[in-house]
């Protein structure tokens, strides 16, 4: 049950017109029950058992993650900062067990009291849930994101990147 | 340039027992002040001496707006030096951390060596007689001493010892690296760096309030654990054994422990969080190392959560060492140095890290919401009408402990009004 380029393409925008929106709960069902959202801290390569993350979240905490966002009360996004992302650069190749990785680029303006821009490299492994007429839905397992400003004094991170 | 108007101050104006006024916060002369009679001046926490453990290892640092370069040399001591070519003034080394056997200025390609000496100058031979190679070398900063491997600066060459400098807090320090089975951390683990659009001493009264905690810190406990929230409530509430303490020298603590001890809460245990195996290991190890009855109160309590004036802040939730560096006014860069304990499992420091990420670093649940609320207490500080800043929470009920130091309940203001006691002094001195 294979997944193609355009499959993927349209994952990721969904995704990302998910996290600019605050559609929380729609986004957290995006994720498989093994899955790893990472984004490394001071450089691209880490190992993350002896180096910190900026996020090293399992399925639990992105849970966590969603639930404080959700809540309406977490600071940081009170109110939620308006964000649109751009997404480009994609390329797409095979991992194990018919999982594929998808690598793009992007840019996220960010507007909290003043704008600001991210910007990165994401890492993407998508997997085909089991079940349903076509092999059911397409999950992200892994989810690794570049900051080009990883090794920076940063502001706040209080949204989905 | 901004005014330099330091010497007409009246701090005594300024800082009253149960009030501050918000000028301390926001005035561009009384931050230059703040940087020649406390930064440029006092013991400045600079970084760990496990960061640079070989023979030409180095990274760069700042002390405030200073650039600064801790480097390892061949005769294994460790140098601090101005980041800065004494020819005409480029800063030298560009990399954050690295191993080099010398140091070249890029601008004309001076040459340095690990210790900051001169070793070579291009073209020579167009400086005459009365060139001192011996006395162009990097500028060292004049006073560097270490507690525990915890480095620190300073720009001053006279004033008080490190020793007597740390003074009660020396024993907090060791409680930090004790938790480490062979009495010493390994802060190799990255940095978490944080850009705060704020006054750096909003930062310092806010490590040490308790009062904060349940409010601002609500979601960050309500969305992982509900009884966090009931936890979190009783630490603060009036029949609480947790106090606040006055260390001496501007250092302040809240003593978690006491109420930690009857509620049964570690906040960074990894038992029941590692594999019993791991666990096992970890406590034996600081058996072995320390004897039963300190590794058993070591695991009982954690880190302490202490603050050592001016930017050194420890927290019994976390297991780093935090530091700031102030830039302006309203702007300082806060830095967290997350240690590794040595002799450990691996499983215990994947465990240690992957919780404090939770809660701490820019997308961490709790740090996060602190540094949105830093910048919302600048902003509204520059509200010109009743400018002054009310500390009075407690200040009824101030005692001494069975120490003599001065001790109020957790949510009470006594932290905030010892450091502001402490700053006064410092920037009332010429």
């Amino acid at each position: 049950m294979g997944i193609d380029r355009e499959e993927a393409e349209r994952f990721l925008y969904h995704e990302a017109r998910l996290m600019d929106e605050h559609q929380y709960d729609e986004w957290e069902s995006l994720w498989t029950d093994d899955a790893i959202y990472w984004v490394p801290c001071n450089a691209d390569d880490i190992d993350p058992t002896r180096h910190v993350s900026i996020i090293y979240d399992d399925r639990a905490r992105i849970g966590h993650r969603v639930a404080r966002l959700k809540s309406g009360e977490a600071l940081t996004q009170d109110p939620p900062s308006p964000l649109r992302r751009l997404i480009s650069n994609i390329e797409v190749t095979e991992a194990e067990n018919g999982d594929i990785d998808v690598r793009s680029n992007f840019i996220v303006i960010e507007v909290r009291r003043e704008q600001r821009i991210w910007a990165g490299r994401t890492l993407h492994r998508l997997r085909r849930e089991q079940g349903g007429l076509r092999g059911g839905l397409l999950k992200m397992a892994a989810k690794k994101v570049l900051l080009v400003n990883n090794d920076l004094e940063l502001p706040p991170l209080g949204f989905l990147i | 340039m901004l005014p330099r108007t330091s010497s007409s101050i009246d701090y005594d104006e300024l800082i009253k027992d149960d009030q501050v006024h918000g000028r301390l916060y926001y005035d561009p002369a009384i931050f230059e002040e703040e940087l020649k009679k406390i930064w440029y001046r006092e013991w400045i926490f600079i970084g760990h001496e496990s960061e640079i453990p070989q023979p030409g290892d180095y990274v760069t640092r700042r002390i405030a707006r200073q650039p600064i370069l801790l480097s390892r040399a061949e005769d294994g001591q460790i140098y601090v030096l101005l980041n800065r070519c004494p020819h005409r003034g480029n800063e030298v080394c560009q990399s954050e951390r690295g191993n080099a056997r010398m140091f070249r200025c890029s601008y004309h390609w001076w040459t340095f060596n690990n210790r900051g000496d001169l070793l070579g100058v291009s073209f020579r031979s167009a400086y005459d007689q009365d060139f001192k190679k011996d006395e162009m070398g990097m500028t060292r900063v004049p006073r560097v001493a270490s507690y525990r491997g915890l480095l620190f600066a300073s720009l001053s060459p006279v004033g008080i010892s490190l020793d007597e400098h740390l003074g009660n807090a020396k024993k907090y320090i060791d409680h930090y690296v004790d938790l480490s089975p062979t009495g010493e951390i390994d802060v190799r683990a990255g940095i978490h760096k944080m850009r705060v659009q704020s006054n750096w001493k909003m930062y310092v009264e806010n490590g040490v309030d308790n009062y904060h905690s349940n409010f601002v810190h609500h979601s960050a406990a309500a969305s992982q654990k509900k009884e966090l929230v009931a936890k979190m409530r009783a630490v603060s509430s009036d029949g609480s054994l947790a106090v606040t303490r006055d260390l001496g020298g501007g250092h302040t603590m809240l003593d978690f422990w006491p109420q930690n001890r009857v509620a049964g809460i570690v906040p960074t245990a990894t038992a029941g969080a590692v594999s019993p195996e791991a666990q096992g290991a970890y406590e034996e190890a600081l058996r072995k190392f320390h004897g039963k009855e300190r590794a058993d109160a070591l695991l009982a309590d954690g880190p302490p959560h202490i603050m050592i004036f001016p930017n050194l802040f420890i927290t019994n939730f976390g297991i780093d060492m935090r530091t700031i560096q102030p830039l302006a006014p309203d702007l300082f860069y806060n830095y967290h140095l997350p240690a590794l304990l040595q002799g450990v499992p691996p499983e215990i420091n994947a465990y240690r890290l992957r919780r404090y990420e939770g809660a701490y670093g820019p997308a961490g649940f709790f740090l996060a919401d602190d540094m949105e609320t830093w910048e919302r207490n600048y902003r509204g500080i520059e509200a010109r009408v009743n400018e002054w800043v009310i500390l009075r929470r407690g200040l009824h009920r101030e005692r001494l402990d069975a120490d003599g130091l001065r001790i109020a309940h957790i949510t009470d203001e006594l932290p905030q009004r010892t450091i502001w006691r402490h700053y006064k002094m410092l920037m009332a001195r010429p």
